[in-house]
């Protein structure tokens, strides 16, 4: 075990703890002197326990048995995923299949499966560049669309940013970058005709530069063109939740009472925390229950409220020297698989910090996408704990030959 | 590869910077002032308690206003649809089919309403239900709610409801509520609150209406209340109950007289008053227009009460107050005779209705005489009978605190006019409310104390407590208790043989004045020929008096001679007191029997000597008081007269006068004359002027006649006589 990231374990328990003690002061109830606490904290232990179980098998598990299961999970995965959206709705989402003493997720299996996938297709070697982004793409695909269904944006446009940090992390050339983002920035562009021109002739000034083949130039053209025009069509082909997640993204106060609630109301609790907070168990958003989903999705406006900007700092510092340890421990990585596979896994938990936190802020829409570690939720826990397991067995494993 | 994962780093460590900067930013500069939204939100707000109104009750604790909360309820099916999203054998519909059931079960509102209101679509909101349900009903339901284990019931106080028990009974003494709304500093919203607009609803508007209270509250993001310890509130005090001196009992009886009077002698207004002279508690108060009769009653609660509002020239009813001062002065006796024949004046001839040639005093009052009191009246002065009418309480506000009280009109001394005092002497450029009438009565039948009127007997809260009891307060003596005792004999006479010979009873004395006034016609300065208020005010019983009631109808029928108060006033009064005294609670008559228990008859003594009077009394252990005018004489009179009983505690007056000689009595046609005493000879001359057939026997003085003295006889009657 000497190359063992251990610093990277103790902030992982660290970071439990913390979750542990947020998930108490959110599942608790104080009104006078009167306080009631749900038993929400007790099962977070009880999935640690576990969580920490299974990191343990993943650390001293074989490597080889874990790539002969790669495959057959990834398609154990995609039927339970088709399985999910033929079960009863769940809080209006198939996301849940019940197994009567917690309900699990398949999306959270396939997040951690689709980027080991995805790391062991990469890494075959004597492939064109196209190759590789034709097989990963239809590999992270066939999940995030059937999880779009469910419909889990947030974990579905989980599977995508990992997929493109991966292929960027890769060995793909850097204008794939632009080629890759160049879609968004034409969506965004598709509501103004000249804008979108003048970015288009931009985009394809750059790849001239670049050398790249007329018929490329042509599809990457077109593609962005296209895009760009059946935009507005998928936005009105948007469930209304969506549009208005979307829409009360760009101004919350548009509906304050309806899907605008939760943004606005997370930010009253995280503006109101000042410096310090307002101590443990004094949060009042959460204890008169404006606060929504404040054990799990929003877990972090609750460490606002009560803890203030001192202990939001705490836990962005605690992730990003997490964060951190890991990605200085993939460095040292040399084989592609395991690079691949840890860099995809290390931006999957960076998206979802991101994210979430931002939606606390009222800056992203909320697409349920909860805080790695903190937040309440047994399937969750377990995964993030896995991956990070995965990552630290592949450091742990390392060769001088990587 | 190694400059993509720097970048890779870096790109991550920005993200994190940019929120760190963002949540400096939110938290610390705190743009958005959110440390105050949050305090806003935590400020709490005041729920209001709405007071119960106080109940009005009479004075043996019978309701007869009370109020009811009124409350609307509705129903919260979020609760009720997560109930049953959490538990898969409840099926929403069923359940809300159930809610329905139950409510209609326990409510007016009919099933079918109330499913297509709880079935509307989306399930998941809160929707009415229905307002104005009572607190039980909605106990029931929330109770039966309860075992069914559904949640979701609100209920929210939306109005309150004064409830009648005695439905028309005293309705325009109760008066009427109004809801409105008072201003409140703290709760910055304005209040529920009834305000009595009219009648005992208005005087005591104060004590009936409570204070409401307030409790501070904060609620939680689903609006359900937090219960904190810390929070202030202010305790809710109910409004008092008022328990007045009216007798619903007294009260029916009198409205049903009148009711059945206003319609009998067509009459446009009928008022009535029964009032304890003692106390001046005022035992019932009515009046009634005869439009009211088909009006609802809730009309009539905010019409004013009559008996305080209407104003009116009381005519003879006025009389007494003359002849009190007359008495009071010793300006005449009661037997003095007055020449009653029209009184011409100068500019004015005063009249009666029937002609009198001359009336003792008393049978001035008897038979109400507009002249002979117009004689009196010029004795006694216009200083004098200003000054007394003023402080038996004409011409102003009694002092009762009954809203819509008019003073009456009765002119400033210097503001009367040539005829002024005649006027007033037979009750008119005066007007008066039945209760200053009611109350003057009370005075002359009480011994002459002017009593404070009052109909609210004592101020309760609701724990029972007594907040104010209003005791019987004299305002002041007005006459002394001898004058008053004759004049009471005098109005105990009109009665038993003058104008109010209707109101005469076997079983209980009463006593009282007619008044029959011509009303003035409006805008002239002259009377009616047709149009009269008939009023009668009386009180019983004469020896204690307990109650002095007045009738009053204006404008009764002329046809008919309803006008005549003793064909319309005086039946009602006697209506009255048949039933006052005939209720099985009453107290009246056991009272007169237990003050007659020992009363004795009083044995006729006329002719005897003192000596042999005397022997006769001690017989019936009477003491009497012998008043001897004549040394030797026989008993020429005495009171009370034989075979009247009477209480020998009142020491019987004997008066010894000269033995009247049989020869010198007048002869009277149809009587028998007394032929006791006569020599034989002399008898049949009397006979034969009076054509009576004398049967005698024996000879001499006679001794024995068959025919008592002063009997009536006809024409050829045989009349034996025994002569010694």
């Amino acid at each position: 075990m000497k190359n063992f990231n251990w610093s990277a374990l103790v902030l992982l328990i660290i970071l439990l703890l913390v979750g542990v003690f947020s998930i108490y002061t959110a599942s608790t109830t104080k009104i006078g002197d009167e306080i009631t606490t749900e038993n929400f904290y007790i099962r977070q232990i009880f999935w640690i326990f576990i969580s920490l179980i299974m990191l343990y098998i993943i650390v001293r598990i074989p490597r080889q048995v874990l790539d002969v299961l790669i495959v057959p999970g990834y398609v154990l995965t995609v039927l339970m995923l088709v399985l999910v959206l033929f079960l009863p709705q769940i809080k209006g989402s198939h996301r849940w299949i019940g197994m009567g003493f917690a309900n699990f997720q398949p999306s959270e299996l396939a997040k951690l499966v689709t980027i080991l996938l995805t790391a062991k297709l990469l890494s075959r070697p004597h492939q064109s560049d196209w190759q590789m982004i034709y097989s990963s793409l239809l590999v992270v695909t066939i999940p995030a669309l059937l999880i779009l269904i469910e419909p889990d944006l947030g974990t579905s446009l989980t599977l995508f940013v990992s997929l493109f940090a991966i292929l960027m992390a890769g060995p793909l050339p850097k204008f794939y970058i632009v080629i890759f983002l160049s879609p968004l920035i034409s969506i965004v562009a598709s509501f103004s005709l000249p804008i979108f021109l003048v970015l288009l002739a931009l985009l394809l000034w750059y790849l001239y530069n670049q050398r790249l083949g007329w018929v490329t130039m042509m599809f990457i053209g077109v593609f962005n063109t296209f895009v760009a025009l059946i935009s507005p069509v998928i936005w009105h082909g948007l469930k209304e939740y969506q549009q208005n997640r979307i829409l009360t993204f760009i101004d919350p106060m548009r509906d304050p009472f309806g899907a605008g609630y939760q943004i606005i109301q997370s930010k009253i609790a995280i503006g109101s925390g000042g410096l310090w907070g307002k101590g443990f168990l004094m949060g009042t958003q959460k204890n008169l229950k404006f606060l929504p989903e404040h054990h799990t999705d929003f877990i972090f406006s609750v460490i606002g409220e009560e803890f203030g900007f001192f202990g939001c700092l705490i836990v962005l510092t605690l992730f990003f020297l997490f964060l951190f340890s890991l990605v200085r421990s993939i460095r040292k990585l040399k084989r592609n698989e395991t690079y691949f596979a840890s860099i995809g896994i290390v931006t999957y938990l960076a998206f979802q910090i991101f994210v979430n936190v931002g939606m606390n802020l009222g800056v992203v829409p909320t697409t349920g996408i909860p805080l790695p570690f903190i937040s309440y939720g047994g399937s969750n826990l377990l995964i993030n704990v896995m991956a990070v397991g995965f990552v630290l067995k592949l450091i742990n494993e390392r060769s001088i030959f990587g | 590869m190694k400059t993509r994962l720097i970048i890779f780093s870096v790109v991550i460590s920005i993200l994190l910077c940019v929120w760190c900067i963002y949540l400096f930013v939110l938290q610390v500069l705190d743009p958005h002032d959110f440390a105050e939204t949050i305090t806003l939100r935590q400020h709490p707000s005041k729920q209001i308690n709405i007071p119960h109104r106080g109940d009005i009750l009479d004075c043996h604790g019978k309701i007869l206003v009370s109020s009811i909360k009124l409350f609307q309820i509705d129903f919260d099916r979020n609760l009720l649809f997560n109930a049953c999203k959490d538990d898969s054998t409840r099926n929403l519909r069923s359940e809300l089919k159930t809610v329905a059931q139950i409510i209609a079960d326990n409510s007016d509102i009919s099933r079918n309403t109330l499913q297509s209101k709880l079935l509307k679509k989306p399930y998941n909101t809160s929707i009415f239900i229905a307002e104005n349900i009572p607190e039980n009903q909605i106990n029931a339901i929330s109770a039966r709610l309860k075992e069914q284990k559904i949640p979701g019931l609100m209920k929210q106080f939306c109005n309150m409801k004064r409830t009648y028990s005695q439905d028309r009974l005293a309705s325009r003494l109760l008066g009427m509520v109004r809801k409105t709304t008072t201003d409140d500093e703290f709760a910055k919203e304005s209040i529920y609150r009834l305000k009595g607009v009219c009648g005992l609803e208005a005087t005591f508007d104060d004590q009936l209406t409570g204070i409401y209270g307030w409790d501070e509250t904060i609620h939680d993001a689903n609006n359900n209340r937090i219960p904190k310890l810390d929070l202030r509130h202010r305790q809710t005090q109910d409004g008092h109950s008022l328990y007045l001196t009216i007798d619903s009992k007294y009260q029916e009886i009198l409205e049903e007289n009148l009711q059945s009077g206003l319609k009998k002698y067509r009459a446009k207004h009928a008022i009535g008053i029964v009032m304890d002279c003692h106390t001046g508690a005022i035992k019932a108060m009515a009046g009634f227009a005869d439009t009211d009769l088909n009006r609802e009653a809730s009309v009539l609660r905010s019409l004013s009460n009559l008996p305080v509002s209407f104003m009116f020239e009381p005519g003879s009813v006025m009389k007494p107050f003359v002849a009190l001062l007359a008495l009071e002065e010793n300006i005449y006796h009661p037997n003095d005779v007055i020449d009653c024949r029209p009184y011409v004046m100068p500019e004015r001839t005063i009249t009666d209705d029937h002609e009198f040639s001359e009336l003792s005093f008393r049978d001035i009052i008897a038979y109400s005489s507009n002249v002979g009191i117009s004689k009196i009246v010029e004795q006694v002065g216009s200083n004098v009978l200003y000054e007394r009418l003023i402080s038996l309480g004409f011409g102003h506000r009694t002092g009762s605190n009954i809203a819509g009280e008019a003073p009456g009109i009765f002119h400033k001394l210097k503001d009367w006019q040539g005829f002024s005092l005649h006027s007033i002497s037979f009750g008119q450029e005066i007007s008066v409310t039945a209760l200053q009438l009611a109350n003057a009565y009370c005075a002359v039948a009480n011994g002459g104390h002017l009593m404070l009127p009052y109909i609210v007997d004592h101020i309760q809260d609701q724990e029972g407590h007594i907040i104010e009891q209003q005791q019987p307060k004299i305002l002041r003596e007005v006459s002394d208790p001898t004058s008053l005792d004759t004049l009471k004999y005098f109005l105990k006479n009109v009665v038993d043989y003058g104008t109010a010979k209707g109101a005469k009873l076997d079983f209980v004395t009463t006593a009282g004045k007619t008044g029959t006034a011509e009303k003035i016609i409006q805008g002239e300065r002259e009377y009616s020929k047709d149009k009269f208020t008939s009023v009668f005010a009386g009180f019983f019983p004469v020896e204690e008096p307990q109650y002095v009631i007045i009738i009053v109808y204006d404008e009764a029928n002329f046809e008919d001679y309803s006008y005549y108060a003793s064909l319309s006033a005086v039946p009602t009064f006697r209506d009255v007191v048949i039933d006052l005294v005939n209720l099985s609670s009453s107290d009246i008559i056991p009272t007169i029997r237990s003050a007659q228990c020992t009363f004795v008859e009083m044995p006729d003594l006329t002719g005897l000597s003192q000596k042999k009077a005397e022997k006769a009394l001690a017989k019936l252990n009477i003491e009497g008081q012998f008043i001897v005018k004549h040394g030797n004489g026989v008993v020429v009179n005495q009171f009370p007269k034989g075979g009247v009983s009477f209480s020998p505690t009142n020491k019987p007056s004997i008066i010894i006068g000269e033995k009247p000689k049989v020869e010198d009595q007048v002869l009277t046609a149809n009587t028998m004359p007394q032929l006791y005493g006569l020599t034989l000879r002399r008898a049949i001359t009397l006979a034969r002027k009076l054509n009576i057939q004398l049967k005698v026997k024996g000879h001499g003085v006679i001794r024995w006649q068959s025919i008592p003295s002063g009997n009536p006889i006809k024409y050829g009657d045989t009349c034996t006589v025994k002569a010694q």
